[in-house]
């Protein structure tokens, strides 16, 4: 039984990250009434929220760059408050036809295409929602252990296998049809709009090197369905101030909780003994003992680099190296002396989601040169101009862009020393495509690739959920059998980064979760 | 693992790159002299070398390893040379003893588990030098051993085809290698390794081997390997010296009591079926796991298993009544329950015993002792024989020689 | 690619070889439209083309040569799209969804009529086994014993 009361130790636990999900498993902790000191390696918290001026007088808020599955659990036990009056619409550009907007949580109403079309979505959309309901039972709690199957996981599939009856019969076997198909196919089953079809496609896909026709591509979509905004499934918003705003609530949970954070702190090695682990080394040599310890980083990063690989089996190792965790996404950055207009996009649908993508078989074909590791010539992207919702972001007049790009992999055949200037030109050029005149109003641009994602973050592959979010890196086997659930095979340390189940995209869930996992005492 | 040389165009490599099927069995440094010696043409392929299961007479063979010296061709043993920094580190989270207490030129038989506490093999360990290691085992484990030495400073380099290995056993072993100018051998004691000159080369002798008997076992290059078996046959002329197969070396090794993986269990990595991988406890080897020693594979699983009492299995010693070896009979308690399998047996030329060794499933051997019977079926001009005969659990090995021991060894 | 005759010379005269191959990945339409016989042909020699490199010779030693792209398999042996497996075998369409969900117990909407072919569980190749589980659940249906069929494997 992990003990927090002795009197003798400094702090009951020690986190290490202080990324949102780190702050999480702090703050939870630390309202427990234990001692939580929280260790990051930067020099200020917020993990990938932490911002930067990547040009003079233009901040970007960090990768992410609006939220789509903030668990509303986990900011209402935590006390974090962040909202926003106005949701955000996504609108889908072809750089040629009007585009189409689809209102409220994942198009309510859908402008710019015909009622029969917005009609068939919302079939598609519920039927989705239905059944990412069903997995999301499974988001808010540790994922089932083979072999120790408890009352709380009957209890799990239970409600699951009733939200199925009560649907009838038809729902159940449509969902275990589904489950596992690709988005393509399903959006074939049911829609015939190009760029409707296009949009599902790089939702499913975005941040997951798959293409809409791999196999298993739908749990994407899922994955992204189970995330809610004011209680609706497949909404998105950026929260008042911006997404400055939100590395600051999670930190003033922390500290509320009365957690003690350092920066600038960097972890030499977790000190582990003999399958128990006792405390951490600071790259200065100070040792600092707590009797649980709190990985809030990439699993590769707390397995193979902080705990002595000896205390690990190489069984356990081999599998945290197979982990399949290359980023495919770039991230780009761009500060523009005015704000861009897109082609046909009405002035108000610019401070929302914005989708460059044709149809399905432009994000198909952007994917096929990621898996021989070149990146597309004809990227698919998803743009938001930060700067509307927060303007300290830009000087006065002045704008921000935010582009998260597909596809990118992080092991490019050509390196990305070489071949950066020429992604960065071929998506500035498909910008020019989609909003005319936005290349004579950049004053700097920033690509961060995959690689420049892992130096900058400490995030080995450079991939934002900490690993590929497909069925053999969910639930139990997240980020690997052995050390899914948050226990670790090393007791005492346990894993609550996006890592571990759920998953990345910003929910505060693996950092809560682990941390009442940590609190309910159970035995690893 | 060898760089092959860059081949002419597309179709000569293709052809370059399947040449390993034109060999489909190997064979060792010895076999000029082995064919020489084989009068039965007795062959078997162990681990894909052509190895003699007997050469002229399996009975007389046996008695070559307990009444003057045999020598048993060992090179298709599977070796690895562990060598870097890290070496003693990593070996000791690969194996289940402390490699910290394997002094340098010195031996200790060990075995190593996968992360769920199931033995992948057991070997023996010769420690070479500070940082330098020799890993000899039944089975292949280079994806294994290399996928451990993650985070070690520590290079591996499988030397299988490159070193040539002898075991000289038996009570006349020690004066055959006296007369062969190995001087200072006799002061080896069991488990120690000296380096000796042969040729222009090195033979390492230790004082080990499979037999329960007086005996050392000879690594040299394979170079060096033809001129090392002359040197030693020369020299044991007058020491009784005799070439052995397999089938004389199993009867010794079952009096010895030694196992033999995947004859007496299934490694880990071979098993197929859930039930029949096995923890150290239950083949015998609790004796090698060191729970105080730094964290090693297995460690976790095994340490639970002992706490938990989910051990299923364990190995045993048994003897027999009657003189039939019951080579795979079902072990019976009370003649009706099935307790296990016996997985190897002789009649005991040495020890004058019907002895086997068997796996049990807990508590058969643990709890329930007595009343143990083995059911035999001995195929006699095509009708079995039909037998249950009482088996008693007795101590390994089943035949202990003062000689094995003894140092300097008795001159005989 | 396999060559049969090395195995049993009877199937070709003396001294001659039969020779088949399966060919990835060729769809059921070419860029949307039927197959032609030009197609094929082409598809033929590119194949031709591959092998030859690997066994220089090859292109001369063709004695007589068939072709069956999708649209050949279909026509000849009634395979719709020319699947070989009457349906991928992709989790959607296995187990219970094989070969559509409500229909994987061998039985179809009509009473009587019942499904085994590779397009039933557990699918295609050379098994036999959706046959002999159809053949289990007509004798259930016929509430005949069904203990006389034997199990596939005694031990596994």
């Amino acid at each position: 039984m992990t003990s927090f009361d002795s009197a003798s130790k400094a702090y009951d636990a020690i986190v290490i990250g202080a990324g949102h999900n780190g702050l999480a498993a702090a703050a939870k902790l630390g309202a427990s009434g234990r001692k939580v000191l929280v260790l990051e390696a930067a020099n200020e918290p917020g993990g990938a929220m932490r911002g930067r001026e990547f040009a003079p007088g233009f901040r970007s808020a960090g990768l992410a760059h609006l939220i789509n599955r903030l668990d509303p659990d986990v900011t209402r036990d935590l006390g974090i408050r962040l909202t926003s009056s106005t949701a955000m619409p996504t609108s889908v550009l072809d750089g040629d036809k009007q585009p189409v907007v689809l209102h409220g949580a994942y198009g309510d109403s859908i402008d710019g295409v015909s009622a029969d079309e917005a009609a068939a979505f919302i079939r598609m959309r519920d039927k989705l929602i239905f059944q990412a309901g069903i997995l999301k039972r499974f988001l808010r709690r540790a994922s089932p252990q083979l072999g120790a199957i408890g009352m709380a996981d009957l209890a799990t599939f239970a409600s699951a296998g009733f939200g199925l009856i009560r649907k009838g019969r038809g729902e159940g076997r449509d969902f275990l049809r589904m489950m596992l198909m690709n988005v393509a196919d399903v959006a074939d089953e049911y829609l015939e709009h190009d760029r409707l079809k296009a949009l599902v496609a790089f939702d499913a896909t975005l941040g997951i090197h798959l293409g809409p026709r791999s196999p298993t591509s739908l749990l994407g979509l899922y994955y992204r369905l189970t995330g809610e905004v004011a209680g609706r499934a497949g909404g998105q918003f950026i929260p008042e101030g911006g997404m400055s705003a939100v590395a600051p609530a999670f930190i003033k949970a922390a500290e509320k909780a009365g957690v003690i954070i350092r920066c600038g702190t960097s972890v030499g090695r977790i000190v582990a003994d003999r399958g128990r682990a006792s405390g951490v080394i600071l790259a200065d040599g100070q040792e600092i003992a707590a009797p649980v310890i709190v990985a809030a980083v990439h699993p590769q990063t707390a397995f193979l680099q902080l705990v002595d690989p000896a205390e690990s089996g190489t069984g356990f190792t081999r599998s945290l190296r197979n982990l399949r965790t290359a980023g495919n996404v770039a991230k780009l950055d761009v500060a523009l002396d005015r704000i861009p207009s897109f082609l046909n996009l009405r002035p108000s649908d610019h401070a929302g989601r914005i989708v460059l993508a044709r149809s399905m078989e432009q994000v198909e074909r952007a994917f096929n040169p990621a898996k021989y590791g070149e990146f597309s010539t004809d990227p698919v992207m998803e743009i938001v101009l930060p700067s509307l919702a927060d303007a300290s972001l830009a000087p006065s007049g002045a704008c921000t862009l935010s582009a998260l790009v597909q596809y990118a992999p992080h092991k490019l055949k050509m390196g990305w020393e070489a071949s950066k200037p020429l992604f960065l030109k071929i998506i500035l050029d498909t910008l020019e495509r989609h909003a005319p005149g936005i290349s004579k109003s950049i004053v700097a641009a920033h690509l961060s690739t995959p690689a420049d994602i892992e130096a900058d973050y400490n995030l080995p592959g450079g991939h934002w959920h900490h690993g590929e979010l497909q069925a053999d890196q969910l639930l139990i086997n997240r980020p690997t059998g052995a050390a899914s659930g948050y226990t670790t095979p090393i007791e005492g340390l346990y894993l609550a980064s996006a890592g571990a189940h759920p998953g990345g995209g910003i929910s505060g869930l693996p950092g809560w979760n682990a941390a009442r996992h940590i609190l309910s005492g159970a035995r690893p | 693992m060898n760089a092959m040389t860059p081949p002419l165009n597309a179709t000569d490599g293709r052809r370059a790159a399947r040449s390993h099927i034109e060999t489909p069995r190997l064979e060792t440094p010895f076999h000029a002299r082995l064919i020489a010696l084989s009068e039965t043409n007795d062959w078997y392929s162990w681990s894909g070398y052509k190895a003699p299961h007997k050469l002229f007479d399996e009975e007389l063979e046996y008695f070559a390893i307990r009444s003057t010296a045999a020598l048993f061709d060992i090179s298709p043993m599977v070796k690895y040379r562990i060598s870097g920094p890290d070496a003693e580190r990593y070996l000791n989270r690969l194996t289940l003893r402390d490699v910290r207490k394997l002094g340098i030129n010195r031996v200790h038989y060990t075995a190593w588990c996968d992360d769920h506490g199931h033995v992948l093999d057991d070997g023996t360990l010769f420690r070479l030098g500070e940082d330098t290691f020799r890993l000899c085992c039944q089975e292949r484990h280079l994806p294994w051993l290399l996928d451990s030495a993650f985070g070690f400073s520590v290079d591996i380099h499988e030397e299988t085809e490159e070193i040539a290995g002898l075991a000289l056993q038996g009570p006349t072993s020690c004066a055959t290698l006296l007369a062969a100018g190995f001087s200072g051998v006799e002061r080896l004691k069991p488990f120690d390794i000296a380096s000796f000159p042969h040729e222009a080369g090195t033979v390492t002798i230790s004082r080990t081997g499979f037999t329960s008997d007086l005996g050392y076992e000879l690594f040299v290059s394979r170079a060096l390997a033809l001129s090392l078996w002359d040197r030693l046959w020369q020299a044991g002329k007058l020491h009784g010296i005799r070439a052995i197969g397999y089938a004389a070396l199993n009867t010794a090794r079952i009096e010895a009591g030694f196992i033999v993986a995947n004859t007496d269990f299934i490694t880990a990595e071979a098993a197929l079926r859930a039930d029949r991988v096995r923890m150290p406890d239950e083949i015998g080897l609790d004796w090698l796991v060191d729970p105080e020693k730094p964290n090693f594979n297995g460690r976790k699983a095994i340490l639970e298993a002992r706490r938990n009492q989910t051990l299923k299995h364990i190995l045993v010693g048994l003897e027999i009544e009657g003189n039939i070896p019951a080579e795979h009979a079902i072990v019976y308690h009370g003649k009706k329950r099935e307790a296990g399998l016996v997985t190897a047996a002789i009649w005991s030329p040495t020890a004058k015993r019907n002895i086997a060794i068997a796996t049990l499933d807990r508590p058969y051997g643990v709890k329930f002792n007595d009343d143990l019977w083995v059911e035999i079926y001995a195929l006699r001009e095509l009708r079995y024989q039909k037998m249950m005969k009482r088996a008693r659990i007795v101590p390994r090995p089943f035949v202990k020689l003062a000689r094995r021991t003894l140092t300097p060894p008795g001159t005989f | 690619m396999v060559i049969p005759t090395t195995l049993d010379p009877t199937m070709a005269s003396p001294g001659k070889h039969f020779m088949s191959c399966f060919v990835q990945y060729c769809p059921p339409k070419v860029e949307g439209r039927d197959w032609t016989d030009a197609d094929r042909d082409a598809f033929a020699e590119t194949v031709i083309k591959q092998i030859a490199e690997y066994s220089p010779g090859f292109r001369d030693r063709i004695v007589h040569m068939e072709v069956r792209t999708p649209r050949e398999i279909e026509n000849e042996v009634g395979l719709t799209e020319g699947n070989i497996f009457q349906g991928e075998l992709t989790f959607d369409q296995l187990l219970f969804n094989r070969p559509v969900p409500g229909y994987a117990q061998y039985r179809s909407p009509i009473d009587g009529l019942y499904i085994c072919g590779s397009s039933t569980h557990p699918g295609g190749g050379v098994m036999g086994a959706p046959g002999r589980n159809a053949a289990a659940e007509i004798l259930r249906d016929l509430k005949r014993p069904n203990e006389l069929m034997s199990k596939a494997h005694d031990v596994i």
